[in-house]
């Protein structure tokens, strides 16, 4: 078994004041997935905002290969272990514009390779000429797709996700899996996935966290 | 009444009512149109007065004090109301805008007022004749430049969240993240006085240019003069403006590149 990549030890995550759940303990090895699982509004995006250290967490802490985020250097950090965010940002301007921007960061080590990129989005079903086209005119599910190639370019050792196929349809979503798997089960990429699709955390041979089991009880109280 | 420079007509207080009688016909204006404004024109008229020759009696008095202490607390009052108002212009908070907004108008302002008299004018820096009036046109420009500045930057910071989240999660720094909302915050904070340089002297005649050329300044003299206020404005708004702009950076933003939330607040 792979020595663990990500490490969770023990987090609490609030939301301000609010304790949302603690007590949170898992690792995710290379090629592992964990699948984030609860009622809405326990503590799902935010305990994937925590990992990715875009807010602290109440207690406990993460870690990359046994160091700390601040041991790292916390954007080599957020480079090694990339959060995709459920409602996709990209930049005004052409797609490929908001592809290459992240490339230009002093943390990332990956460059980018434009022919990578059309075979990536190819197989998401995204005909080349989207590279093209601006940010602004893609549907939401187009959008989700450019996000979720942008983050594999950047080739990440673990990715959170946060619902990455929320908006895409059934077709789409058995693509951006697909892609997903191999990446997990060649590349050993390590995945944190938030999904309320049961069926999808178990075709990635997900290790389920359930999160209510956690949770404080005003939190529950509110499912 | 001394004039710095030539011999001006000088004004008597007969002249100055006759100067009333100008006041009173905008308020014929208002009565004959039924504007309703008579009550608010003849405030206004008589806070003119008592406000410019207070300011008037003061600096005679710090004038003929002739000590540097008087004119640097004048010029700090000046500084910390240019201030004030600033930050009142602005619809977002942060703890501690008005403290920051005091110290980049004291860096951005004293430092080019005493750059100007001292290096370019070559007088005693804090000589109050020339101290007072430039930090005065400064302080007017800045407040304009920062609070354009402060506004545009704490509203990329509140409104444009996600997007700045995002670049920190692919990896960005926190400086690579923020950098294209700062960017525009310092131009547009810039944009005002770029503006006023562009149109000076053919849709306007600045204010202290017409002062000097009336007090019988040689037109040449006064445009040198106006030349230098200029530049001076130029530097020490764009100073003003980067300044307010890092500071709403490095406050917003804290060591683990994290935007830091519920910082900024609305106004009230």
């Amino acid at each position: 078994m792979p020595a663990p990549l990500l490490e969770l030890r023990g987090l609490a995550v609030s939301a301000g004041e609010t304790l949302l759940f603690e007590g949170l303990s898992a690792v995710a090895r290379a090629g592992g997935v964990l699948a984030i699982q609860g009622p809405s509004g326990c503590g799902k995006t935010t305990l994937l905002r925590a990992i990715a250290g875009l807010i602290d967490v109440t207690a406990g802490e993460v870690l990359l290969e046994g160091r700390t985020p601040g041991a790292w250097g916390w954007p080599t950090y957020r480079s090694q272990v990339s959060l995709m965010l459920q409602r996709p940002v990209l930049y005004p301007g052409p797609v490929r514009n908001a592809l290459r921007r992240p490339f230009s960061y002093r943390a990332t080590t990956a460059v980018y390779d434009e022919g990578a990129a059309v075979a990536l989005l190819d197989r998401l079903g995204l005909a080349p000429e989207v590279l093209d086209q601006e940010t602004s005119t893609l549907s939401e599910g187009q959008q989700q797709r450019v996000s979720f190639a942008r983050s594999l370019l950047l080739e990440p050792r673990a990715l959170l996700l946060d619902e990455p196929a929320s908006a895409l349809d059934a077709a789409a979503a058995a693509q951006l899996e697909t892609v997903l798997r191999e990446r997990v089960e060649q590349h050993g990429l390590a995945v944190v996935i938030v999904s309320h699709d049961p069926a999808q955390s178990a075709r990635l041979g997900a290790e389920i966290i359930d999160l209510a089991a956690l949770a404080q009880p005003i939190a529950g109280a509110q499912a | 009444m001394t004039a710095l420079n030539g011999s001006v007509a000088p004004l008597s207080p007969f002249d100055l009512v006759t100067a009333t009688g100008l006041v009173v016909a905008a308020g014929l204006v208002s009565l004959g149109l039924r504007l309703g404004l008579e009550k608010r024109l003849a405030i206004a008229a008589v806070r003119t007065v008592v406000q410019l020759l207070l300011v008037g009696y003061i600096l005679r008095f710090v004038f003929d004090l002739n000590h540097p202490a008087p004119v640097v607390a004048i010029m700090l009052v000046m500084t910390f109301i240019a201030g004030h108002a600033a930050v009142q212009r602005v619809t977002r908070r942060f703890p501690g805008m008005l403290v920051y907004a005091f110290i980049t108008l004291v860096l951005s302002g004293l430092i080019t007022t005493f750059v100007v008299t001292g290096l370019i004018i070559r007088v005693t820096p804090w000589r109050p004749q020339y101290a007072i009036p430039l930090l005065g046109m400064i302080l007017g420009n800045g407040l304009t430049g920062i609070s354009i500045s402060l506004d545009l930057a704490l509203e990329s910071f509140a409104e444009r969240r996600n997007e700045i989240e995002m670049e920190l999660a692919l990896g960005a720094t926190r400086w690579e993240a923020a950098q294209r909302p700062l960017r525009e915050s310092v131009r547009r904070g810039m944009i005002p006085i770029i503006n006023s340089m562009t149109v000076v002297g053919i849709v306007s005649l600045p204010g202290m240019m017409t002062g000097q050329i009336l007090s019988n300044t040689d037109p040449l003299t006064a445009v040198k003069y106006q030349i230098v206020v200029m530049f001076m404005l130029a530097a020490a708004t764009s100073l003003a403006c980067m300044l307010s702009t890092m500071i709403v950076f490095s406050r917003c933003f804290n060591a683990r590149h994290q935007l830091r939330q519920g910082f900024i607040t609305r106004k009230g």
